[in-house]
């Protein structure tokens, strides 16, 4: 049995637990580490905001007194006395005395300088020391602060000329300073010297020479401790102090300060670098060009453990400041804050430990939860288990327990309480239907008795017992054929065997009569019926049995009795059949002597019908005949009529000729006339030319009739082209006058022609109206002749009608007796058909 | 029947017919008088012929008049002062034994008087008609007859417009003037009448 298959097998109260408590640990676990982890970072933010102000305010306090100090290091060697105190010294021809401000000297400078210098470091308690040297490092002047007042000291001030601050302001430039760096000398103390050169006052590159040095001391640790103390968010600071560690190193990374009771040792390099090796490392890095990188000057991240050398994590800033810019890169203090990631974060934690503890007693509480209503859930499943593991051992009656189980086991419950109920019901009734059957079985008065596919007996009632005289349990479990007699007894394995081989049913579903063999041997007559039944894979053949000896002798007394009657019957039929026969034929005569009348009376009828008919045509031939005769005489006229008309035609036509032809004669004597004219004309023209020749002759006396001479020809040149004119015309009259007479002439031929034609066609009318008064005469005596035989054809049909009744009513009769005849055989046909049965 | 099918669907227009005949009839008695207004417009333009100022006054002197007429297909002229008369001869008596251009003898108003004919006579191509007019030449008293077709009317031609003759034309030149410029003959009046072989002599008979 496999893991699984194990853990599906215990109760279902465990499944639902341990299911539970899984999903809901893996639940509660996952949205745990989630909320930790984001609550984690947003606290690890804060807190880093918070530092980073932190270090910000420490780090401007810092560097606001460095700036501070700075500016008045600048400021004081601007003021009268140094001046003074350098135009003292230089006065070559009256040592010691100012020559711009008389009666100055350089004492009374120094004592002026000594207040100012006072004055200003009563406001500055971080400053300790004011000094001012000489080119050569010798002390001219200093201001120490002893307790809360100051002195000036002008004797036995220590040379400075090996300092190195001395050598670095030295090398400096008007406007510069140099801040030294910040060293425990050997009486504990920790000075910051603000070094500045000053000048000669003269003008020109004499100008620039060194004189001297302005420097500024003050208390660097007094500085560091009263900026840390200064920091305004420490005042509401809910932390412990020791947890926060507020740390100022410089380049070297010696502390220069730190807090706390585990404080490092000050003054040491390179001990930041050991505690705190990743701001280290970020602050020793440099950029290309050598310097420092000004993109790492401040920081503020969470140190993992396994960055940090004490394996333990730190939220952690800095800020860097450049303390002697712009002079000096090359140096710088830091401020850096610190603290461990356990004390910064311990709310976070806590939260976590709380988180746990809620979530075990949820989790309990949801197990118990589950256990108690997974046990409620299976209890009920648990009692119809045992219900049903009674009921299938037989025990029917059990009753279900009434358990109340919850939702689809509810349910179950009560579908199962219904279904054994059912079930119950069911099994009742097919036990009392066994019951009912069996004794209806034996109650039958037939016998009746089953096999089974083989022949096997598989009942036999109480009506086969009496019938054959077995007992029951004699014939069950034998083959049937022992109560059958040879030659079905050995070949009844064989029919049943071809039954399930072809499906041919011989004896199922008929009655068969056939022998039996009782008990003693006996055979008797039995009435067999068998019917087949298919249930599931067997067939049961039903076999039920009567005894039909007592039927057969009744049968065969009455067959005898019947043989007797049917003799009698049969005699009477042949008698009828006689009459019967004599009757119709006599009836047939008449029918077909009354069949010959009817088809005379009917022919009779057509000759009727056809001479009123050939009686009435011929009237209409004889009216057609007399209508055509007037329309003939209609069309003799209009003939006659034409030929009038044409004539008086031709006669138009010929007048048209005559007329046509003085025309043309006209025309000639016009042409006659024209050519009497042209000649006039020729003649004119003729004289014209000589009256002009002789007006020529006649010179200047003659011009004018020359004139007269011109227009008198051209006169006579337009009367020829006048009379050319008329007789082109003419000849074209002549032409058209011909063409007319021409056509004149065969239109007179063609009305000639059209004459001889209509005379034709009234001689033809003429011959058919003659022809039509004739046919006309004799249709007129036809339709007489007609009318006589319709007369004597309707004499004779009267005739022939009286034959006709006289023929139906003899058929009539001979029908009744007939019919009566026929009604006599029906009756002994009727008796044959009964006893032939 | 054939005159039903004649024309029934376009019968004659008579009507038509007898318009345009009632036109003519009117145009015809029209034609032979003239209206009031159409003879004033004739006499009127008449009138503005004749009474139209000659474009230049021609310097007489220049001037020769002459008579145009046709010799077969050339065409020639000759001066007025040559011409007597145009007439058409009735008759031509034609004398045997003469030269071909010699026609014959007429009787012109009681004179009688030779016909030449004048293409045949100059050796022009050409065929003059015989049934043609005749100019009679002459100063005082007709001299000869020439045969001419289709006379022109009179006509003034200037002197400078005539061309001399060229050489090729042979004895024809001597009874020529000149030529004008569209190729028609002047010919030499008197060259002409003092020509002697147009005479016919006695002695010449053989």
């Amino acid at each position: 049995m496999s893991w699984s298959e194990r853990f599906q097998s215990i109760s279902l109260r465990w499944q639902f637990s341990a299911l539970t408590a899984i999903a809901i640990v893996i639940s509660m676990a996952a949205m745990g580490r989630i909320a930790f982890n984001r609550s984690r970072d947003v606290v690890t933010d804060m807190t880093l905001d918070k530092m980073r102000a932190e270090t910000d305010a420490v780090a401007n306090q810092i560097m606001s007194v460095v700036d501070q100090t700075r500016a008045d290091t600048l400021t004081i060697p601007t003021f009268p006395p140094i001046p003074g105190i350098v135009r003292c010294w230089e006065n070559e021809i009256n040592p010691g005395q100012d020559p711009v401000q008389v009666g100055s000297t350089t004492e009374l400078w120094i004592t002026r300088l000594g207040q100012i210098v006072s004055a200003q470091m009563a406001f500055y308690p971080e400053r300790i020391r004011c000094a001012v040297y000489d080119a050569e490092g010798e002390g001219v002047m200093a201001v120490e602060k002893q307790g809360t007042s100051s002195v000036l000291i002008t004797e036995g001030i220590a040379a400075i000329a090996r300092e190195g601050y001395f050598l670095s302001a030295a090398g400096l430039k008007q406007g510069q300073v140099h801040i030294s760096p910040m060293m425990q000398d050997r009486l504990g103390k920790v000075a910051v010297h603000f070094c500045t050169p000053f000048f000669s006052a003269g003008a020109g590159r004499d100008g620039q020479t060194l004189k001297g040095i302005f420097i500024i001391t003050v208390d660097g640790r007094r500085l560091l401790e009263s900026a840390v103390a200064f920091n305004p968010s420490r005042i509401d600071s809910d932390r412990e102090f020791d947890s926060l560690k507020i740390e100022i190193a410089d380049e070297s990374m010696q502390f220069l300060y730190s807090s706390g009771a585990d404080a490092f040792p000050l003054f040491s390099p390179s001990v930041f670098a050991e505690v705190r090796p990743v701001r280290a490392a970020r602050l020793a890095r440099r950029n290309t060009a050598g310097a420092y990188d000004r993109e790492m000057d401040t920081y503020a991240e969470f140190v993992g453990t396994a960055e940090r050398p004490d394996g333990r994590g730190m939220v952690a800033t800095y800020r860097r400041m450049f303390y002697n810019a712009p002079e000096d890169t090359s140096r710088f203090w830091f401020v850096a804050l610190s603290e461990y990631s356990e004390t910064s974060l311990a709310s976070v934690n806590e939260l976590a430990t709380t988180y746990v503890v809620i979530g075990s007693i949820v989790t309990v509480a949801a197990l118990l939860l589950v256990f108690f209503i997974a046990r409620k859930l299976t209890a009920s499943l648990s009692d119809l288990l045992a219900s049903a593991d009674q009921i299938a051992a037989g025990n029917l009656e059990t009753e279900i327990a009434v358990s109340h189980g919850l939702g689809e086991a509810g349910k179950l419950e009560s579908s199962f309480r219904s279904m054994t109920g059912k079930l119950n019901a069911m099994i009742r009734e097919a036990s009392d239907q066994q019951a009912r059957t069996k004794a209806l079985f034996n109650a039958t008065a037939d016998g009746l008795v089953t096999i089974d596919s083989t022949g096997i007996v598989t009942s036999f009632n109480l009506a086969a017992e009496s019938l054959f005289g077995y007992r029951a349990d004699e014939v069950i479990g034998n083959n049937v054929s022992m109560l059958t007699p040879s030659p079905h007894r050995e070949q009844h394995d064989d029919y049943l065997r071809r039954y399930f081989a072809t499906g041919e049913a011989r004896i199922i579903g008929h009655d068969r009569e056939l022998d039996a063999v009782r008990k003693d041997g006996s055979t008797f007559a039995i009435s067999l019926r068998v019917s087949e039944l298919k249930r599931h894979d067997e067939t049961v053949f039903i076999g039920l049995i009567q005894d039909i000896t007592a039927r057969k002798q009744a049968d065969a007394e009455r067959l005898k009795l019947f043989y007797a009657i049917r003799d009698a019957v049969h005699r009477l039929a042949v008698a009828t059949q006689q009459i019967l026969a004599t009757t119709s034929q006599q009836s047939a005569g008449t029918q077909e002597q009354a069949a010959t009348v009817a088809e005379v009376v009917a022919t009779a009828d057509e000759i009727a019908q056809s001479a009123a008919q050939a009686a009435l045509r011929a009237d209409d031939v004889a009216k057609s005949a007399r209508h055509t005769d007037e329309i003939g005489n209609v069309g003799l006229r209009a003939i006659e009529d034409s030929v009038q008309a044409m004539d008086k035609v031709k006669l138009q036509v010929e007048s048209i000729a005559d007329s046509m032809l003085s025309l043309a004669e006209r025309a000639t004597a016009i042409g006659e006339i024209t050519a009497t004219v042209s000649e006039i004309a020729e003649q004119t023209n003729v004289l014209a030319l000589n009256a002009s020749v002789e007006a020529s002759r006649a010179g200047e006396h003659g011009k004018g009739f020359a004139v007269v001479a011109a227009e008198v020809k051209s006169l006579a040149q337009e009367s020829k082209r006048a009379t050319a004119q008329v007789r082109v015309i003419l000849s074209e009259i002549q032409q058209a006058t011909n063409a007319a007479v021409l056509s004149t002439e065969q239109g007179t031929r063609t009305v000639h022609d059209a004459n001889e034609v209509i005379g034709q066609a009234g001689g033809t009318i003429h011959s058919l109206a003659t022809t039509l008064a004739e046919s006309a005469q004799t249709a007129s005596q036809i339709s007489a002749t007609a009318n006589q035989q319709a007369a004597a054809v309707g004499q004779l049909n009267h005739g022939i009608r009286n034959i006709d009744t006289v023929t139906k009513q003899s058929v009539e009769a001979i029908g009744h007796i007939e019919d009566a005849a026929r009604n006599l055989a029906a009756l002994s046909d009727e008796l044959a058909s009964l006893t032939d049965r | 029947m054939m005159i039903n099918e004649g024309s029934p669907r376009e019968s004659f227009d008579w009507q038509g017919i007898k318009q345009r005949l009632s036109r003519a009839q009117e145009s015809l008695r029209s034609a032979e008088n003239l209206s009031d207004a159409q003879i004033k417009s004739l006499m009127a333009e008449r009138a503005r012929q004749l009474a139209r100022v000659p474009e230049r006054v021609i310097d007489t002197s220049e001037l020769i008049e002459v008579i145009r007429f046709r010799l077969g297909s050339e065409e020639a002229a000759i001066e007025t002062r040559f011409v007597l008369a145009l007439m058409q001869p009735q008759s031509i008596t034609p004398i045997p034994d003469t030269d071909d251009f010699f026609l014959g003898l007429t009787n012109l108003r009681g004179e009688i008087t030779a016909i030449i004919d004048l293409g045949c006579f100059l050796g022009l191509s050409g065929q003059t008609q015989r049934d043609a007019q005749v100019l009679v030449l002459g100063t005082e008293k007709p001299e000869c007859a020439i045969l001419v077709d289709e006379l022109e009317h009179v006509t003034t031609i200037r002197k400078q417009e005539i061309r001399e003759p060229s050489g090729g034309l042979g004895s024809v030149v001597d009874l020529l003037i000149g030529c004008t410029a569209d190729a028609v003959m002047i010919l030499d009046g008197d060259a002409l009448l003092r020509c002697d072989r147009i005479y016919i002599d006695q002695n010449d008979q053989p």
